[in-house]
């Protein structure tokens, strides 16, 4: 095979024959052939693929020279563009044009003159929103609506501030932008400030609105002073219509027989002199009322000088000039009230001078200063006032000061004279123009004033010495209260309210003083009550009030004095314990007599019977048993003698009073417990706090020896043991003892009794006890102020309970 | 290194015997997963202790020749250093974690060089990229593939540790020791036309170019071809340029997606990125392969024991019958022992030495091998 063997055939017959030397021989014509074929069939791909090539490059030249000249006509078209833009920013209207969506596409150069903004920075952007947003919206809905209807125009004017926050006026003209074909683009308009011309345009409406709506009246005349124009307020002040007015000549038309004549005289003399007229004249409505106007008549000239007419502005003066008249009635009569015053009033203005005195002021004046008031005069040469500097300096602080009062006393004659003066400014439009003074004559009254301090001096001191004190209440405080009360109820000297005086007289709310001083109804109050002087006393006062209505009137006054009756109640606080003291001592002596009667007519009934006995015995001259009987005999009076000491001991109970001292019970209770010789195998355990008491020792031992020996006799003590121990379980200022034995104890039916005198339970005690022991101890312990009781067991023991004050009840007054 | 490769075209076939104990396998085959089964076992009663390595391809390379339906079989075994194989699964969404946690996973500890193969459909080979790139310190080179079905683009495989060939596999062959390691990718491809603006894109999905839809936009390039897709995507690759300043990458379309008119790429294309339509002819791309062979050798300094070769299946479908060209043009200029190689669906690459690894489209892509 030759070396021209196309290679994809060359890869070909490798493939198939592994080696292209192997390929059989007679297929090299046609290998040959194949070879030929591909390699025609690469030439003719290599060809195309050249001509795509160039064509492509064609392609690209071509495009390049259509670009260049895109591009050239593009610059012919930016240049006319730019032209035009150039011719378009010079106009002074702003030239615009938006998208459908109303944003700016094109604005020229007016645009910034007229807004302040920036067009680069405007474009794209709501065209409107620097309008207030009412207007935005309005015109945003306009421009909507002009995209609709492209045939429409608008028009509008609006006033907007521009970014100079300057408030300006423009017009706004706008139509769709409709290409060719049909289809809407947009807006395009113009927009102009028109400010000034708007502005001179209002101006002049708002100048012709005013002559219109004026109240003022406006009358318009020719040369010949007939009427040509009115304006409304004409028509309503005189009644008369434009119409009926037109051609006529205005004073003969509103002009009536009460008009001045002078008056009228005057204006036609200043027409006649082409001349302004002023003043004021009297006219009449068409239903002839007449009113007063103001009126100012002025020529009117042409630009050339020529008289067209005149213009007659009036306005009503009625009102003032009623008011006026009103004004000076008042005046007269204010003068005449003032005038009829006794006081002294007078008035200066700012300069010091008189403007008015009422006639008292004329008439006295010049005793009281020494000079005459009269109107115009300046008021600070007063000659012959020796207090020159003061006089000034008063009469200056009365027109700079709001208001002031003072007192001045002169010498009148033999009299000496007080006046109470008092000024105030006069105020005009918030500006002092001068002072009114007033000068009141007020010597009696501090006469009178005089007289009734002394008399109340007198009562006070009246009261002191009565210990009494008074006061009285006016329905809203207490005005006048003295000081003798105020000092017994330490209330503050200057003010007092009437609910801490009720309070400090009477705390209880209902039945109180402060009920009563609120009930109308009540006329009569009284009360007693307790209060602590500041050195710590407690007195007793007593409050009478009584209340009295003023005659015709729901004004009343309650008039109350105090008592001090601590005395009297302390005398009859003792009267009344005395009487009671008496009366126990009655029964205690009742009692008493009954029991000793009683009890001791047993010893004496044994002594009779046993002197029969021996009487008897002797009669028998049985002399042996004389001996036992005469024995019993004894024994029996030496019962009796027990019996009167018992009964001598009980009763100078709680007569005695001995000194108070300071007792230290568990001390106390000690000693005793060794002097009345316990033996000593008797266990005594002493238990408890033992407090120490402000009292009479005596009786508290006593109390307490009989209870022990008691205890001793008949609690089998000795065998047994006692407690001795102190509570203060019981009321607070007491102190609570107790004794306790183990003995047999007593019954129940027996434990009141035992307190009684001559109540032994053991009838067969054979003179173990006189049954005075016990009845003795109560009677200390009751007199002590304290109590005394047992708790027994039958077979248990007995307690003893007593309780004596800690400190001693009663005062040392009572002794 | 020893290495020896051979092919088999039917599992009957005798394996030949070679003189050393291999301990990796690397195998490439355009054989479905059903079908390369009995391959896989025939191989691993053959070399119990090797551990394997493969993926489906568009064609496999061995000794010069592209082969369909058979497989081609590479055995290695170092001298001094050590080749591990790691494998792990991998899907469009997780692509990029899947090569992070792959280049996390790997022990760095001597490590020279990884040659990747990934699945070739769902992967999204740039993510990929990113995540091996991530996970790596910069001076350990990766290179690799993803795999092909012929050019059915229904189904690939990666095989996994088990020698399952996997639909969503991933796998690595780490190199340890010291290995001279050369690489270059290079295309052939000239761009043509207007470069048009991507206007709305996610991920590799591209919707539209210019404000028009993408479909629509690459139909109307195709003319009378487009009634040969989505085979004839493959002839008219994108140059994909994101910013002025960085080299074009060539992009193949993986799929189309007539309902929401939108075209997918095995790899990401940004918005705004600059897009420009491809052309080759046998000249052209024979030469771009010849380049790619250059570049590999100037960034090594001996003669490579092994070179692998992984070229674009698009590159395949212009060549046709003259595919061979590229592959002796890249072998007569490496002159390295063993070649072996595949065509892909994708190739993974730096530019050249000492720049991150990159998806490439319709380039040859070389790797060369050197034990040191």
């Amino acid at each position: 095979m030759e070396k021209k063997v196309h290679r994809l055939l060359n890869r070909q017959l490798k493939k198939y024959f592994g080696s292209t030397n192997v390929i059989p021989n007679g297929l090299d014509e046609f290998l040959s052939a194949v070879s030929q074929a591909y390699f025609e069939f690469d030439a003719d791909l290599n060809h195309s693929e050249s001509i795509l090539e160039l064509s492509m490059r064609e392609l690209f030249i071509a495009n390049q020279e259509l670009k260049n000249r895109a591009e050239a006509s593009e610059n012919e078209a930016k240049e006319l563009r730019n032209e035009i833009e150039n011719i378009v920013n010079n106009i002074t209207e702003v030239v615009f044009k938006t998208d459908l969506e109303g944003n700016w596409v094109y604005l020229n150069a007016a645009w910034n003159k007229l807004t302040g903004l920036r067009v680069e920075e405007s474009l794209g952007t709501f065209s409107l929103n620097l309008l207030t947003p009412d207007h935005a919206n309005e015109i945003n809905k306009d421009f909507t609506s002009l995209i609709k209807s492209p045939n429409s125009e608008y028009n509008k004017t609006v006033q907007y501030k521009d970014s100079r926050n300057q408030e300006k006026w423009i017009n706004i003209k706008a139509k769709a932008d409709v290409r060719s074909d049909g289809w809407v683009l947009g807006l395009i308009g113009t927009i102009s400030d028109i400010t000034e011309k708007y502005e001179a345009e209002e101006k002049a409406k708002w100048l012709a609105t005013v002559v219109e709506k004026t109240n003022n009246t406006v009358i318009i005349t020719d040369s010949q002073q007939k009427i040509t124009w009115v304006n409304n307020a004409y028509e309503e002040l005189t009644g008369y219509t434009f119409e009926e007015s037109l051609g006529k000549n205005p004073g003969q038309l509103l002009q009536g027989n009460a008009t001045d004549k002078e008056t009228v005289k005057g204006i036609r003399e200043k027409i006649f002199s082409n001349e302004n007229y002023r003043g004021t004249i009297l006219n009449f409505a068409k239903n002839g009322t007449p009113y007063w106007v103001q009126m100012a008549i002025d020529p009117l000239f042409n630009s050339y000088g020529k008289l067209e007419g005149y213009i007659a502005i009036e306005s009503d003066v009625s009102e003032e000039i009623n008011a006026k008249n009103e004004l000076a009635r008042s005046e007269a009569l204010l003068k005449a009230v003032l005038n009829s015053i006794p006081d002294y009033i007078w008035a200066i203005d700012e300069s010091y001078k008189v403007t008015f005195a009422n006639n008292a002021t004329k008439r006295d004046m010049k005793a009281i200063y020494g000079v005459d008031i009269e109107v115009g005069k300046d008021m600070r040469n007063l000659y012959g006032n020796k207090d020159q500097d003061l006089w000034e300096e008063f009469l200056k602080s009365s027109l700079t000061n709001d208001f002031k009062s003072d007192r001045i006393v002169r010498i009148m004659g033999d009299r000496k004279r007080f006046f109470d003066v008092f000024f105030h400014p006069v105020v005009e439009m918030d500006v002092k123009t001068g002072s009114v003074l007033y000068i009141r004559d007020v010597s009696d009254e501090i006469a009178n004033q005089l007289i009734l301090e002394e008399k109340t001096d007198q009562l006070q001191k009246a009261q002191v010495l009565a210990e009494l004190g008074s006061w009285v209440y006016d329905g809203k405080s207490i005005v006048s209260c003295s000081e003798k009360l105020m000092e017994w109820l330490q209330l503050p000297s200057d003010k007092i309210d009437y609910l801490q005086f009720s309070e400090a007289i009477d705390p209880n709310e209902n039945t109180g003083l402060k009920a009563f001083l609120l009930d109308d109804n009540q006329e009569n109050f009284a009360i007693e009550h307790e209060w602590r002087t500041q050195s710590g006393t407690v007195k007793i006062l007593r409050t009478m009030a009584r209340r009295t209505q003023f005659h015709n009137s729901n004004r009343f006054v309650v008039r109350g004095v105090s008592l001090d009756i601590t005395q009297q109640e302390k005398v009859k606080n003792q009267l009344e314990r005395h009487a009671l003291e008496l009366q126990s001592t009655n029964a205690e002596l009742n009692q008493f007599a009954y029991a000793v009667s009683h009890d001791l007519k047993s010893p004496v009934r044994a002594v009779y019977n046993l002197a029969q006995f021996i009487l008897e015995d002797l009669a028998s001259g049985e002399l042996n048993e004389l001996k036992p009987k005469v024995e019993m005999l004894i024994q029996r009076a030496q019962f009796m003698e027990q019996l009167i000491d018992g009964i001598l001991n009980y009763s100078r109970a709680g007569r005695k009073k001995y000194s108070i001292t300071s007792i230290n019970t568990e001390q106390l209770i000690r000693q005793l417990l060794e002097s009345i010789d316990l033996e000593k195998e008797t266990a005594v355990s002493i238990l408890g706090n033992w407090p120490v008491i402000e009292g009479e020792e005596i009786p508290f031992i006593q109390v307490f020896s009989n209870l022990l020996s008691n205890a001793v006799k008949y609690g089998e003590a000795k065998e047994k043991g006692i407690i001795v121990r102190s509570l203060d379980d019981k009321a607070p200022a007491f102190g609570h003892f107790i004794i306790q034995d183990f003995g047999k104890g007593i019954e129940k039916q027996y434990q009141e009794k035992i307190f009684e005198i001559f109540q032994t339970l053991d009838d067969s005690s054979g003179g173990k006890g006189t049954g005075i022991g016990l009845a003795l101890v109560k009677k200390i312990v009751a007199d002590k102020g304290g109590e005394i009781w047992v708790e027994s067991y039958l077979d248990k023991g007995s307690s003893f309970h007593f309780t004596w004050p800690l400190k001693k009840l009663f005062g040392n007054e009572n002794q | 290194m020893y290495c020896h490769n051979f092919s088999l075209s039917n599992h009957q076939n005798e394996i030949p015997r070679i003189d050393f104990m291999p301990s990796t396998i690397l195998l490439f085959s355009t054989l479905s997963k059903e079908s390369i089964t009995p391959y896989i076992s025939q191989l691993r009663a053959h070399f119990t202790t090797a551990q394997f390595i493969g993926c489906s391809t568009s064609g496999d390379i061995s000794d010069g020749e592209v082969r369909d339906n058979s497989v081609s079989v590479l055995c290695l075994r170092p001298e001094r250093g050590r080749i591990e194989v790691f494998s792990d699964r991998i899907s469009g969404n997780t692509s990029y974690q899947a090569g992070l946690d792959m280049a996390k996973n790997v022990p760095k500890k001597n490590l020279a060089h990884l040659f990747i193969l990934s699945e070739g459909l769902d992967v999204n080979g740039s993510e990929l990229a990113n995540g091996l790139r991530d996970g790596l310190p910069s001076e350990i080179s990766v290179t690799g593939g993803l795999a092909g079905d012929e050019s059915r683009f229904q189904s690939t495989w990666v095989l996994d540790e088990r020698d399952i060939p996997r639909s969503n596999g991933l796998s690595v062959m780490a190199f340890y020791g010291n290995w001279e390691i050369g690489f270059g990718s290079t295309g052939g491809w000239d761009s043509f036309g207007l470069e048009r603006i991507v206007t709305k894109s996610k991920n590799n999905v591209l919707y539209e170019i210019d404000h028009k839809p993408a479909l629509d936009l690459y139909k109307s390039f195709l003319g009378a071809r487009e009634k040969e897709l989505p085979a004839s995507r493959l002839l008219f690759p994108l140059s994909m340029r994101i910013n002025g300043n960085e080299a074009p990458v060539v992009r193949t379309i993986l799929s189309i997606n007539e309902e929401d008119k939108s075209l997918i790429f095995a790899g990401d294309i940004p918005e705004n990125s600059y897009v420009k339509l491809m052309k080759a002819n046998i000249d052209r791309l024979v030469n771009g392969a010849e380049n790619a062979a250059r570049v590999a050798l100037e960034s090594i300094k001996n003669k490579p024991e092994l070179s692998i070769l992984i070229s674009c299946v698009g590159r395949r479908l212009v060549l046709k019958q003259l595919v061979e060209e590229e592959i002796e043009t890249v072998n007569s200029s490496l002159s390295a022992r063993t070649s072996i190689g595949f065509y892909s669906y994708g190739e993974l690459a730096p530019f050249s030495k000492g720049q991150r690894c990159e998806l490439h489209n319709q380039t040859m892509t070389v790797t060369t091998i050197r034990e040191l």
